[in-house]
């Protein structure tokens, strides 16, 4: 009887093993399939926000450029 | 029936025996061959077995990422396919890999010769790094023979702009150059191992799992500032091209950390793409070459003097008539200054004054505070090709003349990373903090120059700036700033040259309380303006300028409106 219900226990286990396995490899696969996504996202963040780009984008079309001793004050909080 | 009944009938025993016998014996040699194959050589075949079966396969290991101190990604690995071949199969099996070529858009010919050369081998690369749509089409035409792998490439969104500091990597990632060489090791992953059960065709039939997980690379923390090394590298590009230089540099280190935030050089090259790689380009100039330094020691040779306690900084000392005839040779200023205090000898440049302190010193104690602050000694920062300088050897019997050339900047070599890190010094208090080229948690600095001295020299530099000194092009607006120009005649075939020379500047900002300390070194500026204040400092000016606003170090020179903190 003990022997019966031993054996069952390592069909069982073996079954939830091999259960378990499946399940890991496929989030295993999860995980290359994002590594890869997040990697070309970052290239693509990269390039785009490169700032050469920027600096550029900011000029041209946003006709911005750097403040000067002129447009610049300086505000200074006073401490009581 | 009739056979059967006569054997029965026929008692004649030692026939059923035989046979019986002969029966038993079968038996018996079934039974010892059963045992020796089942117990005696159950390992070693078994182990054939599975070496005809079961194939371990490697699992890629990603490789690090290289940010810098933002977080800002300075090189990363992507997935890529290659494809690859089985020469000898697939001229057995007559495969027709007229498809494939037209996929790679290579001709048939020289894929036939290809094939033909290597027909003895099993495997060959066809074409390396495909993008991955060009990858699934060719898996889609699942010509046998043809099989493609999962391989990485490194790619640098920075390119030129921080490809000295950053470096490279081979084909098959592994560090060629800069840090991806220097922390290979931290960057690489380690392969793992899968097992799988194959059939002699090589197809999947059972998946045996993962043996070792592969382990990827670590992250690796730049000290570098991504927007500051851009604008470094956007101006010290456009002055080198503007005054015509063979080669530049720039360092920006952080005063109170001595971390790198910036390093530049030109010539430059883009690590992405290096079919055009010149290789004078791919040297980090700022740690490989040595440069005499010039003036911007003089500094050092004040500190020295002061520290001796030979001069005070009221001292004045008689640089008449603004020539000093030591041997056969003899030491000129620009023009003949008369007296001059110690700030004024820095203000103007005067050699004949540092001459003068460094004779009273002698030229063993001008050596040893040198070595203190790390002129002419490797900084250790790690990147590969590191010059440890040059100083003159240390002697008993100094000659005037050999003392006198230490203290302007001739008779020595550094790198501009050594000379960094002897601003970096002098711009901290004297407190010496190495130059790193990593993020890492400060260290505990050790105090090579008393404070007070430090900040002396420190406060005599705002001078060389200000409208009577050499470089008032260095000026930045809008905060206050120290700095020592350099202009040091190269060193050629016959000893120094007239016609060549290099222009350097070491700059602190802001003065009254330092935030960083930039180097800057162009080599052979070809126009009209050659001096380290002509050249030098106006790349300093416009790169600190830039720098301090991204820093966010508030402006004191302006106009300022006070505004009550209740209102805010």
């Amino acid at each position: 009887m003990v022997l019966m219900l031993s054996a069952l226990a390592v069909i069982y286990t073996s079954f939830i093993n091999r259960q378990l396995a499946h399940e890991w490899q496929i989030l295993g696969n999860d995980h290359t399939l994002l590594q890869e996504e997040y990697g070309r996202l970052m290239l693509e963040y990269s390039t785009l926000a490169a700032p050469s780009r920027v600096e550029e984008l900011a000029r041209q079309r946003l006709n911005m450029s750097f403040p000067n001793k002129n447009n610049t004050r300086v505000i200074q909080l006073d401490r009581r | 029936m009739a056979s059967k009944n006569q054997y029965a009938n026929s008692n004649n025993s030692w026939r059923h025996y035989t046979v019986m016998a002969l029966g038993l014996m079968l038996f018996a040699i079934l039974l010892v061959r059963l045992t020796q194959l089942q117990v005696l050589q159950t390992d070693f075949l078994q182990g054939e077995g599975e070496r005809r079966s079961v194939r371990d396969h490697k699992l890629q290991a990603f490789r690090g990422m290289v940010v810098d101190r933002n977080g800002e990604p300075l090189a990363v690995s992507t997935p890529v396919k290659s494809v690859w071949l089985n020469p000898k199969q697939i001229i057995q099996d007559k495969i027709d890999i007229r498809p494939l070529a037209q996929y790679l858009n290579i001709n048939v010919k020289q894929l036939l010769t290809k094939l033909k050369k290597n027909q003895n081998k099993e495997f060959i690369y066809l074409q390396r790094h495909m993008n991955p749509l060009m990858a699934k089409k060719i898996q889609d035409l699942k010509l046998p023979g043809v099989g493609l792998q999962q391989e990485f490439k490194r790619f640098y969104p920075a390119a030129e702009v921080a490809s000295h500091v950053v470096g490279f990597t081979n084909i098959d990632e592994q560090g060629l150059e800069g840090v991806e060489l220097a922390y290979d090791d931290w960057l690489q992953g380690t392969p793992g191992k899968g097992r799988m059960i194959k059939d002699r065709l090589g197809r999947l039939v059972k998946d045996l799992g993962v043996i070792n997980p592969a382990q990827s690379g670590k992250e690796l923390m730049l000290s570098i500032d991504l927007r500051l090394q851009y604008q470094a590298y956007r101006e010290l590009k456009a002055s080198v091209a503007q005054h015509g230089a063979k080669a530049g540099s720039l360092i920006m280190v952080d005063v109170s950390s001595g971390e790198i935030l910036a390093m530049v050089n030109q010539p430059s090259y883009n690590p992405n793409n290096r079919a055009a790689l010149n290789v004078a380009a791919v040297r980090n100039r700022s740690v490989t070459d040595i440069i005499e330094p010039g003036s911007t020691v003089k500094p050092f040779t004040v500190v020295a003097a002061l520290m001796a306690g030979q001069v005070t900084d009221k001292s004045i000392i008689n640089t008449h008539p603004g020539t000093l005839r030591l041997g056969n040779k003899t030491i000129r200023d620009h023009r003949n200054y008369g007296a001059l205090n110690i700030e004024d000898i820095l203000i103007k440049s005067s050699n004949v004054g540092v001459s003068k302190l460094a004779i009273n010193l002698g030229g063993e104690n001008l050596w040893e505070s040198y070595q203190t602050l790390g002129l002419g000694k490797p900084v250790g920062i790690g990147l590969p090709g590191e010059h440890g300088g040059k100083v003159a050897v240390l002697t008993n019997r100094w000659s005037q003349l050999q003392s006198a050339t230490l203290a302007y900047g001739y008779g020595l070599a550094v790198t501009p990373l050594q000379l960094a890190q002897a601003y970096q010094v002098l711009a901290n208090g004297g407190l010496k903090q190495p130059l790193s080229i990593i993020y890492k948690d400060p260290e505990v600095g050790e105090q090579v120059i008393p404070k007070d001295i430090a900040d002396k020299v420190l406060a005599m530099l705002q001078g060389v700036v200000s409208a009577k000194g050499t470089a008032r092009r260095a000026k930045v607006d809008g905060y206050k700033v120290a700095g020592k120009t350099g202009t040091a005649h190269k060193v050629g075939q016959n000893g120094y040259e007239d016609e060549h020379y290099s222009a350097l500047f070491a700059g602190i900002a802001p003065a009254n309380d330092p935030k960083i300390v930039t180097i800057v070194v162009v080599d052979d500026p070809s126009g009209r303006e050659y001096y380290g204040g002509e050249v030098a400092a106006p790349i300093f000016s416009r790169v600190t300028q830039a720098s301090l606003r991204l820093l966010k170090v508030p402006p004191t020179e302006i106009e300022s409106n006070s505004v009550a903190g209740a209102h805010l």
